[in-house]
């Protein structure tokens, strides 16, 4: 998952952000970038910032999901809290 | 199985340690670091819960952290990103924060205890705050209902929870998502009438009660109601730039006038037998907290009505730091919607190290503990023979420069005496009382959670309004808008209070109404409005101090005592012998038990 990113264009890092659950958990993609150490993190957040102009409407729409969305996106938090680690 | 619960890097860190289900030991880190709302990495609290227990850590089966903090950072990552370019501010400081520890959690709890990584679990920060709710509570099944400000995506979750065949089931059933949050809006209001965020909520509930509800219908234009309990806040009002102290817009200020600066003084007065005089700016303020209270409590309602919909159970578990609203929990209680409510000593994030214990525990292990109905009394107890044999040699001159502003006895040199038991020292205190003293009240193990419940306290006769403003001037330093509240023996508490005393009631988490007959005995511990936030004490509850308040009866009449918590204005209470000295030694605290030993001034 880290190669999109890495190859940095916004096209490939937008595709990626998709594929990693932007719309759905987001956890398995920070997990892979929180693997990189504080200072490329930074580095890569700071670029995803610069880029954000063409992240804004999936961010937007992860934030503005309807309830039942919602909640199907907590119950697997649930679930995998129940589940083995 | 022993699993240590953690919470930490918002405020009110703390540490919780379950074995076998049953929550052994329990503390914030403030009481140890001596810093309000310390939000630090809770190692202090983390080696007393191992202490307690006689463990060390590689002892633990698991070590559980009350929240995700992948999913969180997402949650910061996308609230930034989705206002670029306007949240460049934000996002260098939420992205900082992150990034130099928010995120490495995990890394810091195994560095710290020295744990592996695999032991390690993190628990979703409603569900931590469920589990906790539900089990420490007295029921088989019941609603749980999870209200504050933000968990990772979630604000507010309804949960369906039952006990089935040794282990539980506490399923979420609704929620509502952040940026829509009752506890972020009620803080943002409490910044507004200039009281400190994440401490003074309690302050915005106080002041209420002398308002009239006339911004309801704002307020509700700030917080929307939606469907099937649900509410939305419309982000117009708020500026989450964080260039500004104030999280709120111009077209908020539109709504409800200019914000009180925090140093002005409130004049409303609690222990007054008349209204006091108030300006039209006072007025406002006080109408403003009124209506967000109004507000809240609707939305409250809304979603209990929701949750006993979705549930079909009849009992209510709460948790979060809404859930630390007594007055809302009152209407709760009132409205009839379910048959009883149950609040833990600590629903907010501090309680929240113990649900993650508890889920982890669940989720690992397949059973949880029979009811037993964990009380609060989980910190730590302390040997005072040490401080107060260091007490009694101290010059009084020497710490007179010490002293608190207001208090004015001079210091005087101190006796101490140890009583040969627990029936002498407890009639001593209730003789002191009786004669209108303030005394601290320091016993065993120390309270976990934001109220003081009797082992960690400071008493005096409900009765008398003076020992009262004394308290308050030269104690406690407290705005006169602020109540207190009584403890009261649970076989006395239906002459007292009003209407139905539900499980909620024990820990002081529920406000009631004092019965009119009944007002000018606790008069001193009663709000403007009639109402007070019992503690409802048995002796299973807390032996030590039913006995005192039973002691405190039979020379007034009637079981009850003005209680409030051992500490002075922004510490936390003490917890060790050395902090609740220092109170004394700095206050006109006339009195000070450390167990069955007394430490008094000489001529009190
Ligand atoms: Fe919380």
């Amino acid at each position: 998952m880290l190669e999109p990113l890495a190859g940095g264009d916004a096209g490939r890092l937008r595709w990626a952000l998709a594929k990693a659950g932007l719309l759905r958990g987001w956890r398995s993609y920070v997990k892979t970038m929180s693997r990189l150490g504080e200072l490329p993190l930074m580095l890569l957040l700071y670029a995803l910032y610069a880029l954000a102009g063409s992240l804004r409407g999936a961010c937007r729409r992860r934030l503005e999901a309807p309830p039942e969305e919602q909640l199907e996106i907590f119950r697997e938090q649930w679930r995998r809290s129940l589940g083995p680690r | 199985m022993k699993v240590l619960g953690l919470s930490s890097h918002y405020h009110d860190a703390s540490a919780a340690l379950v074995v076998d289900g049953v929550p052994v030991a329990a503390a914030a880190e403030e009481r140890f670091t001596r810093q309000k709302h310390d939000p630090v990495f809770p190692e202090r609290s983390a080696r007393f819960c191992l202490e307690q227990a006689g463990l060390r850590a590689e002892d633990l089966d698991l070590v559980a952290y009350h929240e995700e903090p992948e999913v969180k950072f997402a949650r910061s990552l996308a609230a930034t990103l989705s206002r670029w370019p306007s949240s460049g501010s934000t996002f260098v400081r939420a992205m900082t924060e992150a990034v130099s520890s928010g995120l490495w959690v995990r890394r810091s709890i195994s560095a710290a205890l020295e744990v592996p990584p695999s032991k390690i679990v993190c628990v979703p920060h409603h569900l931590s705050h469920a589990a906790h709710a539900f089990l420490t509570s007295p029921f088989e099944d019941a609603a749980v209902l999870t209200v504050d400000a933000v968990g990772e995506w979630t604000s507010t979750g309804v949960f369906d929870a039952r006990r089935q065949g040794g282990g539980a089931a506490i399923e979420p059933v609704g929620l509502v998502a952040f940026p829509h949050s009752l506890g972020l809006v009620y803080s943002a209001f409490t910044a507004f009438l200039g009281f400190e965020v994440n401490d003074a909520e309690c302050s915005t509930m106080a002041l209420a009660a002398f308002g009239e509800p006339r911004y309801a219908d704002a307020v509700r234009r700030v917080v929307r109601p939606g469907r099937d309990g649900a509410f939305e806040v419309d982000p117009s009002y708020f500026d989450l730039s964080g260039r500004d102290d104030l999280p709120v817009t111009g077209r908020f200020l539109e709504l409800f006038g200019a914000p009180r600066p925090f140093k002005r003084p409130l004049p409303f007065d609690c222990l007054a037998d008349a209204p006091v005089a108030a300006d039209a700016d006072d007025r406002r303020w006080a109408d403003v907290a009124a209506s967000v209270q109004a507000v809240l409590e609707e939305r409250v309602l809304a979603l209990a009505e929701a949750a006993r919909r979705r549930t079909g159970r009849r009992r209510l578990c709460l948790a979060g730091g809404v859930a630390q609203n007594c007055v809302a929990n009152g209407r709760l209680a009132d409205a009839g919607i379910f048959e009883d409510i149950y609040v833990p000593p600590d629903p907010g994030d501090g309680g929240g190290a113990m649900g993650a214990a508890l889920h982890a525990h669940l989720a690992a292990s397949g059973s949880c503990a029979p009811i037993s109905g964990s009380g609060p009394y989980l910190g730590k107890a302390y040997d005072e023979a040490p401080a107060a044999a260091m007490f009694e040699r101290l010059d009084p001159q020497a710490w007179q420069k010490y002293r608190r502003a207001g208090a004015s006895t001079p210091a005087r040199r101190v006796r101490v005496r140890r009583f040969a038991d627990d029936a002498s020292a407890v009639e001593a205190a209730a003789d002191l009382l009786a004669s209108g003293r303030l005394i601290g009240w320091a016993q065993g193990r120390f309270e976990n959670g934001p109220r003081a419940l009797g082992n960690r306290s400071i008493l005096c006769d409900p009765g008398n309004v003076a020992a009262a403003r004394r308290l308050s001037a030269a104690v406690k330093q407290r705005a006169s808008f602020r109540p207190y509240a009584f403890a009261i023996a649970d076989d006395e508490a239906g002459l007292a209070l009003e209407g139905s005393l539900p499980r909620a009631t024990r820990w002081m988490q529920i406000s009631r109404r004092v019965r009119m007959d009944m007002r000018a005995r606790v008069r001193a511990a009663v709000h403007a409005d009639g109402s007070t936030r019992p503690q409802i004490c048995g002796p299973a509850d807390n032996p030590l101090f039913h006995s005192l308040l039973k002691s405190f009866g039979r020379r007034k009449g009637l079981s009850a005592l003005l209680n409030t918590s051992f500490n002075e204005k922004g510490m936390p209470i003490s917890s060790s012998p050395d902090d609740a000295l220092l109170v004394f030694a700095r206050t006109d605290l006339d009195a000070l038990f450390l167990g069955r030993t007394l430490v008094a001034r000489e001529g009190s």
